[in-house]
């Protein structure tokens, strides 16, 4: 079964099998259709389709039965569905997110580091003694900077062992 | 270029609307005589099995207790079918989650018959249908919706969630497949 190259035409063929066309196109289409051999089989199959569609019955009355009366919405309820309130609810989510981002910020890890250190630092030095503080700053004007990092050239020598020097 | 009685149909929803929420159940009763059969055919294409009356009702149970959100905006028909589609959806799901039932594919959404409904059914009946069932879940409910119930492109669309452009690709790779599979 080919397919017609009339494309408006073919694509209201669903339209004419269910009557939702208006009298114009209506009468246009069937036109068509009266000299189309494939609008006229696509029409047949379409009405196959439709044709052989289940139809389970349904209990309409009953279930009109079970459909509750209509209960009109609070004043509340319309308040929260107008869209002033919604973009108000917007507005206040957007300033409380955007606080609570700002004090996380301020907050941050490295700030609670940068505090804490003087207090780590004030609390290691306070158990050492003013002779021990002393005894130490020697201690450190007679250290020797180290001017390389290099490692040391290790030459074997010929009597055995290893001799460091450069 | 489509029927003004379509029109007409949906302005006989919107009045029937208001009448229901003016207090007068008997507007609500016309409009389930109204969409129910249409509802219950397009379940039945969908797959739904035996409790296609409760699934019915459930759909106009949810939309009557939703129709303040209903904005008229598609057709009171149009948004039947896509509540009624979702529930169906939400039911496949919990039985494809349920251990005792069995498999179902993507395709396997399909109607299936039982004896006594093919044993009256003639065979050119039994072939199209077939031939329906063989489509993919979602070829069927663009292809079913477009020809069983006439909805435009736009409403199918509003329906199943897609676009106009996809619905029509959707339909007319459904037609060609179905020509294709009767010619065989």
């Amino acid at each position: 079964m080919s397919d017609c190259p009339n494309v408006t035409m073919r694509e209201m063929l669903p339209e004419l099998v269910n009557d939702r066309l208006a009298a114009g196109a209506r009468a246009q289409v069937e036109a068509h259709i009266a000299s189309c051999a494939e609008c006229r089989a696509e029409r047949e199959l379409l009405l196959q389709v439709k044709g052989a569609a289940p139809a389970p019955r349904v209990d309409a009355a009953r279930i009109a039965a079970n459909i509750a009366a209509y209960r009109r919405p609070s004043v509340l309820v319309l308040v929260a569905r107008s869209w002033p309130a919604r973009a108000a609810a917007a507005v206040l989510l957007l300033v409380g997110a955007n606080t609570v981002i700002k004090q996380n910020a301020a907050s941050g890890p490295d700030t609670i580091v940068a505090m804490a250190a003087p207090e780590v630092a004030v609390g290691a030095l306070a158990d050492i003694s003013e002779a021990d503080l002393r005894a130490l700053a020697t201690e450190l004007g007679t250290l020797r900077a180290v001017t390389s990092v290099e490692p040391e050239v290790v030459v074997p020598s010929v009597g055995g062992g290893a001799r460091g020097g450069k | 270029m489509t029927d003004p009685d379509r029109s007409s149909g949906d302005q006989r929803d919107r009045e029937l609307i208001a009448a229901w929420k003016a207090g007068d159940q008997r507007a609500a009763t016309e409009l389930v005589e109204r969409h129910a059969s249409a509802l219950a055919r397009f379940a039945a294409s969908c797959g739904a099995r035996d409790d296609i009356d409760e699934l019915v009702q459930d759909t106009f149970v949810k939309a009557f207790a939703s129709l303040d959100g209903f904005r008229g905006e598609s057709g009171f028909r149009t948004w039947l079918f896509t509540i009624e589609r979702r529930l169906l959806i939400d039911r496949l799901r919990a039985e494809r989650r349920r251990p005792q039932s069995t498999e179902l594919k993507e395709d396997a959404a399909a109607t299936t018959f039982d004896a006594l409904d093919g044993m009256m059914a003639s065979e050119t009946v039994m072939k199209v249908r077939k031939a329906v069932d063989r489509l993919t879940a979602t070829q069927r409910e663009v292809f079913v919706l477009r020809v069983t119930e006439g909805l435009s492109y736009k409403e199918i669309a509003e329906t199943v969630g897609t676009t106009e452009g996809a619905a029509r690709v959707h339909y007319h790779n459904a037609m060609h497949a179905v020509k294709e599979w009767l010619d065989e």
